[in-house]
């Protein structure tokens, strides 16, 4: 049997479209209006800001909070520690908590810092994630498979208000919703949500093969242990003289590329992702983190070049390569949505300058690494 | 968006909007997350259309991330144009053939990016890089989700009794 075949017959049976090519067009003229309406707001609260706010990524380091930083990485431990007591409130793209258990539900350490949010990935046991490897003989030895995290968003950023369908309940005696969803053979999707400080709300997410994986219970319960560990920055195993005029960082992934969604943990061989944007993020309003391919983004990945996946230097479709470290490592540029030119991507693909990635020591904090 | 831009992004939805549910689907599971995936997908492409070398890679992009089901949940659904209609209705269920519900249930045991990787390769004919673009990873990476999505797919669909061609496989891939 062919792959298309595959396809054919997995999909044929759909249900008819409940969408018309007018519907999409009539909701492609309300996003239009929203975005122009947004910018036209965006760019009268900017004038006023200007002033005030200064870009935070990429700045000099100073102690803006007062809170002790460290050099280490987040996830240079492989083990799930038990958190640390002390405030979860981040500054932007800084970790604020540590990997712990419940049960059979481990949170491991944010691998992901946005400028609103960090986010770890969350397993249980007995349970593989999406990015699981390995070859599948026996189908009586596939685990059931989870894809799980905990994002926590800095205050005013998640847009709770907008959540529809939620049930109310508490966590820790603070106001929380809970939602889950299952139809036909798609994935069990639960939802947690929790006020963890002031106006500012946590989010446990879960997909997966089974109902139980985990249960609503469990990430009550997973939600109610959650404690702040002294903050410490996002770093990055390079330093940057270029980047161009107009972008700033909005994420920075620890041992994890692509998404950076933090889903399936980190990776050996994925060592860092760093999203720039072009426009000036909107600090509120998120139900989730943010889509890269909304800003104009553009990234910077940092990996392994392994016998499985090597690659070839140079320029194609958006994404500039190069090989470091006597060809161990690959480094690529990234432009979304023709954001950048070759010659951009490729400017900013040779003022990359890398530490040691296998030494987190030597890794650099986020906002010094932009050397220009 | 003038007239005649208006009606290319109209006949770009008419071609693309099966394919682009077909590639929602196979990465969610869920007809009616793919459904909302694509129509949202579509809707954030519109005022973007003109300014785009590639829409297609665009859109399959943006489908392809809003379908990664841990992103795309029915409470999350703000912004889509299927808000104001109702739930898609399944069909009358007809029987479905064992080799199908066999198939279907191998394909969906095969992790969401390696199933995306699939799709894009070899059911929509994108080169390694085009992928990997649309994956949001290296081009090693993309190359890497296709090889052990293969492996896995065989692997299940071997198990079934169900023999996945690799002449078809290796013939339709681009370098």
């Amino acid at each position: 049997m062919r792959i298309r075949e595959v396809v054919n017959m997995a999909t044929d049976d759909g249900p008819p479209l409940g969408v018309s090519v007018d519907d999409i067009v009539a909701s492609g003229r309300r996003v239009q209006r929203r975005r122009r309406a947004g910018l036209a707001a965006g760019l009268a609260m900017g004038a006023v800001a200007a002033v005030v706010v200064t870009t935070t990524a990429l700045a000099p380091a100073g102690d803006r909070t007062g809170k002790q930083t460290t050099q280490a990485a987040a996830s240079s431990s492989p083990a799930v520690a038990k958190a640390a007591a002390g405030p979860l409130l981040a500054d932007a793209l800084e970790f604020t908590f540590s990997g712990y258990s419940v049960g059979p539900v481990h949170v491991q350490n944010p691998i992901v810092a946005g400028n609103a949010y960090q986010i770890a990935a969350v397993t249980v046991d007995g349970t593989t994630d999406s990015r699981h490897r390995g070859k599948v003989s026996d189908r009586r030895d596939v685990k059931p498979r989870l894809d799980a995290t905990l994002t926590l968003y800095r205050p005013g950023v998640y847009a709770v208000q907008r959540l529809a369908g939620a049930a109310s309940t508490t966590v820790a005696g603070q106001r929380a919703l809970k939602m889950e969803h299952h139809q036909g053979v798609g994935p069990w999707l639960r939802t947690l949500v929790w006020q963890y400080a002031p106006n500012a709300w946590a989010v446990l997410d879960s997909s997966a093969d089974r109902s139980d994986l985990p249960t609503m219970r469990q990430l009550e319960a997973t939600a109610a242990a959650l404690t702040g560990a002294a903050a410490r920055p996002a770093t990055v195993p390079f330093t940057l003289s270029y980047v161009p005029k107009g972008y700033d960082v909005f994420a920075v992934g620890d041992h994890m590329t692509g998404s950076l969604d933090a889903v399936g943990g980190p990776s050996a061989t994925a060592y860092s992702g760093l999203m720039f944007a072009k426009d000036r993020l909107p600090k509120s309003g998120l139900l989730r983190p943010y889509d890269n391919m909304m800003w104009g983004a553009f990234q910077i990945m940092i990996s392994a070049n392994t016998a499985d996946a090597s690659v070839t230097p140079g320029c194609d479709s958006g994404l500039c390569t190069r090989l470091a470290d006597g060809g161990k490592v690959t480094v690529a540029v990234a432009s979304n949505a023709g954001s950048l030119s070759n010659a951009q991507s490729m400017k900013v693909l040779n003022g990359i300058r890398l530490t040691d990635v296998h030494d987190t020591g030597t890794w650099v904090d986020i906002r010094t690494a932009l050397t220009r | 968006m003038k007239a005649d831009e208006e009606e290319a992004f109209r006949q770009f939805v008419a071609a693309q909007l099966l394919a682009l549910r077909k590639l929602a689907y196979v990465t969610c599971g869920d007809w009616h997350l793919a459904e909302d995936a694509v129509a949202t997908a579509l809707a954030k492409l519109y005022p973007r259309w003109r300014r785009l070398d590639r829409p297609d890679l665009y859109a399959k992009t943006m489908v392809y991330r809003a379908a990664i089901d841990e992103r795309r949940r029915p409470w999350r659904r703000e912004q889509s144009a299927s808000d104001a209609m109702p739930d898609v209705t399944q069909r009358d269920p007809t029987p479905l053939s064992d080799e199908r519900l066999r198939v279907r249930a191998a394909l969906l045991q095969v992790p969401p990016r390696q199933r995306a990787a699939l799709v894009l390769r070899y059911y929509l004919g994108l080169t390694q890089e085009e992928t990997a673009r649309v994956l949001g990873c290296t081009t090693g990476t993309a190359k890497s989700q296709v090889s052990r999505g293969l492996g896995r797919l065989r692997d299940l669909l071997t198990a079934e009794q169900i023999e996945l061609s690799d002449v078809e496989v290796w013939g339709n891939a681009h370098t």
